[in-house]
């Protein structure tokens, strides 16, 4: 390899260190969180005095309505919400994929057929849906409904991305070899149009997952979302909104992890767009 | 030209009805009756709640139902609001001007400021200043709307008090106000909650501007007319129209963003909205309001999108003939 | 008199008049992450009045950085050498001041881009581009300058040209666009008219089209033309002198006659003869070995080296200067020298 190859090679690699350490910071947090958290984030200390304290060495983010400590709450709230956010992401891409391959592999009249719905489903506002939704449930949604509501609202743009790309792909030679060779549809999807669609995945991943986890903390912040006692970023910072002015740090905290993990978030898709040269993805 | 505005207003009546028919769906499938979520239900004899239920046609078939429904949503006739205690109609239309106020102000003045900061940073990439506003705009980005609007909160009405914390005009002293003052009055109140979406919105239309600056400075067209003899400033100005097209193009995006995030502000600064009528209408249980909210909102989005696609058209005349 | 830069008798100036461009040891340097790339490297020639100079030469070799340099638009981080003089209708380019600079770029020297698909702008009309240039150099009105460049369009022979000119570029054919921007190069009657490649991305019989209007303007006005190809059969067509650059430098300067009749340079005849020929019968075409090497990394010694079928061990250590073997005819090669060491690298399968 030519020198000049090397050295851009290892630069290309050094671009990787801040956003795999930050990755690996918040893993890190978001699993081992029942050792790191100086308190459990259920049950409060002890006294009814250590409602609302301030921050301080004891309680460096200070404690919450019920006493409970905020740090520890945070930091388990990263599990539940990184967790929830990776498995609704899952999800979205699970489904958008199946439907953007099988709009661009099938094409013609079944493929402007499921774009047009697809159109019409991308028209609404998310937010919107997922209210209507949560509106008309008698009792607050389950923590598995709640992900799966998210994942079933999230497919649609991975769904208008991943048929572009199978259309793009289905005029390159090698899908053109394939078919004419006589390669059955589905092999041609799995063996050959998969790997490739690959790279964009992953950068939407990271990008979903950002604005996953942003969601989730509104939805619980509109308390709509995860439901105490289960922490969530959101819902702490819902327990703040009562008296705001007075507990400033039940709002600063939890909105400084959502905007670590989400900067997180969109280091890693940076490096990912850096990695597969990709230079046409939005942002 | 024309085929297009056709092919999206058709785009807009099938969104419109496919908003419509899920608030439907889930009006009658979620659990319980509409009837029997009323206030008060339980102390309804039945004999009245079947008599209810016969008004309101709940006792017909379901495709009729969905007929009646459709046609009141044609006539923006969503029933009667049980959180507000008057009709929706009235509730949307003296709501609904005060989201597009804070709405439409948030998003001029974001594209405005996205598209300059945007452009400037466009036709200098790699020096400090872009490099510095870069990150900016990233933290603006990342950053939860609803976060920036409780710090705002916090910090202009509480650690330095020179705004109010809600409302659309002083609750008190409104009317007695002379003319100037209320103006002033509306304009205080209106500082936060815009500035709280146009921060989000900003960094959206100035990474968009940017992307798009770098690139069109990027093509020989530039170069052509630095060969004509046109001076620094001229060229800007060309390379910036080619530019302008993603921007607008992702005003017509932005707006499910905006509505998403005037929602948030709506709420945490008691602004007389639709998006907080919608919160309320969820915590009390009003069907009526929640499906008129969920259909008035996508139909807000959709027919913006097709502004946004017409002004596109206009800008670049090689979209006139696609 | 810099070598090989004899106006050939051909051309219309005495050779006494100043020359419309002169180039002296034109250094483009380029910095890289491996360090600088001399794009251009010590390039010196001049151009007379109604004179063709065709710069022939293949990928890489500097000419269009050469013509970028000819209007001072070198793309940065290029950087032109301090001691590098352009000079052009007597005014030194390097030295001028912003707003001198811009009042030569379309009125006295003006260029003609490679690819027409995009090198207009896309939102505005042609005719406002064309109408463009006039209104900048111009005192002139709106319509006026509107008018003028309708008459352009027409004279570059485009039918209909009023209504055309409120069209937009992408409603024009390759071949059209390529029309306007010539309309745009020479409405103001420049001295001196650079064009890079324009008939590459055309199709052939475009070309041809392309190449009569621009001799058509050239014979009408007196205009000096540098004409920048890697096509022998345009130049065949178009020249009167031509300048054959490798790898940053000139290797041989002549006039077009004394070029195909007598090429000396290695490399000049091996593009010669690289070009198929349907009057012989070969089993195999000609090429030129090897590839030019990379500009951050110039060989000691010629350039060529590497390429070369007469290759000696002087060449290896002493890079050859250019040196005039006949009247308007120079070569870089140390076989001027030292003739009898010419191998022939052309080898002719069944004549």
């Amino acid at each position: 390899m030519t020198d000049r190859r090397k050295r851009a090679r290892g630069r290309r690699a050094r671009r990787w260190r801040g956003p795999l350490l930050l990755v690996g910071l918040l893993a890190a947090i978001a699993l081992g969180a029942p050792w790191i958290a100086p308190y459990s984030p259920d049950v409060p200390p002890t006294y009814a005095t250590q409602l609302h304290l301030p921050p301080s060495a004891a309680h460096p983010f200070g404690t919450d309505s019920f006493g409970r400590d905020v740090l520890s709450r945070v930091i388990h709230g990263s599990r539940v919400s990184l967790s929830l956010s990776v498995a609704a992401v899952s999800l979205a891409l699970l489904l958008g994929t199946a439907y953007g391959a099988l709009a661009g592999l099938i094409g013609g009249t079944v493929d402007r057929l499921l774009m047009r719905m697809l159109d019409v489903a991308l028209a609404m506002p998310r937010l919107l849906l997922l209210l209507a939704v949560a509106a008309f449930f008698p009792t607050r949604l389950p923590l598995t409904a709640f992900i799966l509501l998210l994942g079933c609202t999230g497919w649609f743009e991975v769904a208008r991305l991943v048929r572009g790309e199978v259309q793009a792909l289905m005029h390159r030679d090698f899908m053109l070899a394939a078919r004419s060779l006589g390669v059955p549809r589905v092999r041609q999807l799995w063996r050959h149009l998969l790997p490739h669609l690959f790279p964009i995945l992953a950068v939407t991943a990271t990008l979903n997952v950002a604005g996953t986890i942003t969601l989730e903390a509104g939805l619980s912040f509109l308390g709509l979302g995860v439901q105490p006692p289960t922490p969530s970023w959101g819902n702490i910072m819902l327990d703040g909104a009562d008296a705001l002015f007075a507990n400033w740090w039940l709002t600063v905290f939890p909105g400084l992890a959502i905007m670590l993990a989400v900067l997180t978030c969109h280091a890693l898709g940076d490096a990912l767009r850096d990695l597969f040269a990709m230079d046409q993805l939005p942002a | 030209m024309a085929r297009r505005v056709l092919t999206r207003l058709f785009h807009t009546v099938l969104v419109v009805w496919t908003a419509a028919s899920v608030a439907f769906l889930l009006l009658h499938w979620a659990p319980g009756d509409p009837i029997s979520a009323m206030a008060d239900a339980s102390r309804v004899p039945p004999a009245q709640r079947a008599v209810w239920r016969a008004q309101q046609g709940f006792d017909q078939p379901l495709a009729v139902q969905y007929g009646r429904w459709l046609g009141q949503v044609a006539r923006a006739d969503f029933g009667f609001s049980t959180s507000q205690q008057r009709p929706t109609r009235d509730v949307l239309a003296s709501r609904l001007p005060n989201t597009l106020l804070l709405m439409g102000l948030a998003l001029l003045t974001s594209i405005a400021a996205g598209a300059a900061l945007g452009a400037w940073q466009g036709a200098r990439v790699g020096s400090v200043g872009d490099r510095v506003l870069s990150s900016l705009m990233l933290v603006l980005y990342a950053v939860p709307e609803f976060w920036v609007a409780l710090l705002l909160l916090l910090l202009f009405t509480y650690y330095l008090p020179i705004l109010p914390a809600t409302g659309m005009v002083d609750a008190v002293f409104h009317d007695q106000m002379g003319p100037w003052e209320q103006l002033q009055d509306r304009a205080a109140h209106l500082v936060l909650p815009w500035l709280s979406l146009t921060l989000m919105g900003t960094a959206v239309f100035a990474r968009v501007q940017r992307a798009a600056m770098r690139d069109q400075w990027r093509e020989p067209f530039v170069r052509t007319a630095f060969a004509k003899g046109l001076t620094d400033t001229t060229v800007r100005r060309q390379v910036w129209r080619t530019a302008l097209l993603p921007v607008v193009t992702m005003a017509g995006l932005f707006l499910p963003a905006v509505l998403t995030g005037a929602v948030f502000v709506e709420r945490i600064f008691g602004w007389p909205g639709i998006g907080s009528a919608l919160l309320q209408a969820i915590a009390l249980r009003d069907y009526a309001l929640v499906s008129a909210c969920v259909v008035l909102g996508s139909a807000m989005t959709t027919i913006g999108s097709l502004f946004a696609d017409l002004a596109g058209a206009w800008l670049d005349p090689r979209m006139r003939t696609t | 008199m810099i070598p090989g830069s004899t106006p050939s008798p051909a051309t219309l100036s005495p050779a006494d008049t100043p020359p419309v461009l002169r180039v002296e040891q034109l250094r483009v340097t380029f910095p890289t992450a491996d360090g600088d790339a001399r794009a251009v490297d010590g390039v010196s020639f001049e151009v007379y009045n109604g004179e063709t100079v065709c710069v022939v030469g293949e990928s890489g070799c500097g000419k269009s950085v050469t013509a970028l340099s000819l209007l001072h638009l070198v793309p940065s981080p290029g950087v032109i050498a301090a001691d590098s003089r352009i000079t052009i209708a007597g005014q030194e380019l390097l030295r001028l001041p912003d707003r001198e600079l811009r009042a030569l770029r379309g009125r006295v020297v003006s260029m003609i881009f490679q690819e027409p698909m995009t090198a207009l702008n896309p939102v505005l009309t042609i005719g406002d581009q064309v109408a463009e240039v006039v209104r900048v150099h111009t005192g002139a009105t709106k319509r006026a300058a509107w008018q003028q460049a309708v008459t352009m369009l027409a004279d570059v022979g485009i039918a209909d040209a009023a209504a055309r000119a409120q069209q937009y570029p992408h409603e024009l054919s390759g071949g059209m666009r390529q029309r306007v921007m010539i309309a745009m190069a020479l409405i103001l009657q420049p001295r001196l008219v650079i064009a890079d490649e324009p008939t590459t991305a055309l199709d052939v019989t475009i070309q041809a089209q392309i190449l009569e209007l621009l001799r058509a303007r050239r014979d009408a006005t007196g205009l000096a033309l540098l004409l920048i190809t890697h096509d022998l059969g345009v130049v065949a067509e178009m020249a009167s002198r031509v300048l054959v650059m490798y790898a940053g430098e000139i290797v041989e300067a002549a006039p077009v006659e004394a070029l195909f009749a007598n090429p000396s340079h290695p490399y000049t005849q091996g593009l010669l003869a690289a070009v198929p020929r349907l009057d012989r019968l070969t089993k195999r075409l000609q090429t030129v070995p090897g590839t030019v090497p990379a500009a951050t990394d110039w060989p000691t010694g010629c350039r060529f080296q590497d390429r070369c079928a007469s290759v000696f061990d002087r060449c290896r250590t002493e890079p050859p200067t250019l040196r005039t073997i006949e009247t308007g005819h120079a070569v870089r090669c140390h076989l001027v020298d030292e003739p009898h060491r010419r191998r022939n690298a052309v080898t002719e399968g069944a004549a």
